[in-house]
């Protein structure tokens, strides 16, 4: 038990990115991997996803506004409003800065507009975790 | 006694006093006045304005009218023998003669060369008991002008006759007391669909035009007509084949001297072309924004991917040591970047065109702001970008919004003064505004660019100066932002050291 919670704090840190685009999904996750994350990628959100969010897998999770079939602020709130993931960070990113203020609050922790770099994206990571 | 009595005593010599008393009357009469005696026609008397016909000469009593006439500057041979034969035919008949508008191009006036000038007069005959002619007397007064401004009525109307066929316009008259149409030219016939020699009535005028255009067409007519106003409506009229043309309709009540309406007057043109032509014009500038919009935002996508892969790219090539490589990569990263600043920059631009930049307000405090940009930019910059703000002023902005100003305002100065070391950026309170200020020391902004600046696709392009590349929006965009905020944005001269960009905001109450 105690090497499993060292296993968690001392570890990289778990992010999942939700983004519809494969490209800048792999881009993303490409990033993240450079900096010393252990990232997961899907393109959409199903059951057994959100359950692996609310049993505590992630420390973070990036979310894209526009999916295809969904929209990333419904999946915020839905977090934000379970008692597990209550606080968990959540950066959501978009290629409309307008939807910054309705991100936020939808439950977003911090706001991202596309295309961005490789340091504003590790900088606003960093705050988090 | 009768006035041709008087005269024939004034003549004869009998009444010597009154005959002063007449010739003082006649002499600052505004008329002209002439008397002359026996069948040759001598003068007897002339009243001064006569003798100003032909330059004032007092010609001796006993001239006779051939000499008098001769004075008359242009009056040739031809003119002086009509003038005399009729001289002779009202003193051989007797009868009185009457002239309206009689011609006479005599010169007269002093220097001037031969005049046409018209006279109403009238040339009586005078008579002894015996009824015998005797001599004649002469009255007249000039109605010059008054023949001039009616001739120049005729012109005019005939010019407007003119211009008004030629033009393809429309003309109306209506009555007011009856409310009916009394006149229309054909061509206003032709645009509501009737033909030359139709009878067209004011019925038919109402019934040709659009149903859904007919009560704003009365509505604006019954204003005109009934405050005395103008008129100016643009409808559709429906034309007997099915065809539908634009007309342009302008009128104007015309009151009388009571200041009550009588008649209202007007034009038509048909605007059918330009109205079709217009809307062409705004469903292709429609077409553009749309394509700028989807075409911009559609770029955003593959740009994040593609940006965040050649930076990591870079990163990697560097850890790995690759150096020439990684500067390689380095010149990619500073293509993208400035593509992506340019997508951003024509999504905004779009998004004003449409009317669809909508602001987020929140209250926040404006040194945390201009704070947060700044440290975004110093890391990229080699300029020492310095806060002179004054603490806590609180504004109800979009954060985003502002700080996308400040940023452009922040990486112009950078860009526009290579030579120098620092930027200042000041906010300072005035009345209840904030007055934000981006100051330079660079190339500066010439007097009459200051202007132009704010306008779209403006560029800095002076000679003998470094330009630098860019696409002139961002000014404009910021522009739109701060005036969407109700604040203003300007440029001032930094002392001729550089420039100085400043915008206001409404402060918070």
């Amino acid at each position: 038990m105690i090497k499993l919670l060292l296993f968690t704090t001392e570890g990289p840190r778990k992010i999942l990115v939700v983004e519809d685009n494969r490209d800048v999904l792999d881009a993303v996750l490409s990033l993240l991997e450079f900096c010393e994350y252990d990232a997961k990628g899907v393109t959409g959100m199903d059951e057994e996803i959100i359950n692996e969010v609310t049993s505590g897998n992630y420390d973070m999770l990036i979310l894209d506004i526009m999916l295809s079939g969904s929209d990333g602020r419904n999946i915020a709130k839905e977090f934000r409003s379970r008692k597990e993931t209550s606080d968990i960070p959540i950066l959501m990113i978009s290629a409309s800065p307008d939807l910054k203020a309705s991100a936020l609050e939808a439950g977003a922790t911090d706001f991202l507009s596309k295309p961005f770099g490789v340091h504003e994206m590790k900088q606003k990571i960093e705050q988090y975790l | 006694m009768g006035k041709s009595n008087k005269l024939q005593y004034l003549n004869k010599g009998v009444v010597s006093n009154e005959v002063e008393v007449l010739k003082k009357m006649f002499e600052y009469a505004p008329v002209y006045v002439c008397l002359l005696e026996g069948p040759d026609h001598r003068l007897k008397y002339m009243n001064k304005i006569f003798r100003q016909l032909y330059g004032g000469v007092d010609l001796p009593e006993g001239t006779p009218a051939e000499k008098i006439l001769s004075e008359f500057k242009g009056a040739g041979e031809k003119e002086i023998n009509e003038r005399m034969q009729l001289l002779d035919s009202i003193y051989n008949s007797g009868e009185a003669f009457i002239a309206n508008e009689f011609q006479s191009f005599f010169g007269y006036r002093g220097e001037n060369e031969s005049e046409e000038a018209f006279f109403n007069l009238i040339c009586q005959p005078m008579k002894d008991e015996k009824e015998e002619t005797y001599g004649l007397f002469i009255t007249g007064y000039e109605v010059t002008e008054h023949v001039r401004a009616r001739q120049e009525k005729a012109y005019s109307k005939e010019r407007l006759t003119l211009a008004i066929e030629g033009a393809d316009i429309g003309f109306w008259e209506t009555d007011l007391k009856r409310g009916e149409l009394d006149y229309t030219n054909e061509q206003c016939k032709v645009h509501f669909g009737y033909s030359p020699g139709d009878e067209f009535t004011r019925d038919d005028f109402y019934n040709a035009i659009h149903p859904e255009d007919r009560p704003a067409v009365k509505e604006k007519a019954q204003d005109a007509m009934e405050n005395a106003g103008n008129f100016k409506v643009e409808y559709r009229v429906q034309h007997s084949d099915g065809s539908l043309r634009w007309i342009l309709a302008r009128g104007q009540t015309l009151t009388d001297s009571d200041g009550q309406p009588y008649r209202f007057i007007g034009i038509t043109l048909d605007i059918t072309e330009s109205k079709e032509a217009e809307k062409k014009l705004k469903e292709a500038v429609r077409i553009r924004d749309d394509f700028l919009a989807i075409a911009s935002h559609e770029l955003q996508t593959p740009i994040t991917s593609v940006r965040t892969l050649s930076e990591l790219l870079e990163l990697k090539l560097k850890k790995d040591g690759e150096q020439e490589y990684a500067g390689q990569a380095a010149k990619i990263n500073k293509g993208i970047n400035q593509l992506s600043k340019f997508i951003a920059n024509l999504l905004d631009f779009s998004r004003i065109q449409e009317g669809k930049l909508q602001l987020e307000k929140s209250d926040l405090i404006l040194n945390d702001l201009i704070k947060d940009t700044v440290e975004s930019i110093q890391p990229i910059s080699d300029h020492d970008v310095i806060i002179e703000a004054v603490d806590n002023i609180s504004v109800h902005v979009d954060e985003f919004r502002i700080g996308q100003v400040i940023t452009n305002l922040v990486n112009n100065a950078i860009k526009y003064s290579p030579e120098s070391e620092k930027i200042i950026v000041r906010a300072k309170e005035k009345e209840d505004q904030v007055i934000v200020s981006v100051v330079d020391f660079g190339i500066g902004v010439s007097e009459h660019e200051r202007e132009t600046i704010f306008q779209r696709f403006y560029k800095g392009n002076q000679p003998h100066k470094k330009t630098y590349p860019g696409f002139g929006i961002g000014l404009f965009i910021s522009s739109q932002i701060v005036q969407q905020h109700g604040g203003d944005i300007w440029v001032e001269d930094n002392n001729g050291k550089g420039s100085e960009f400043k915008f206001s905001l409404p402060k918070n109450d």
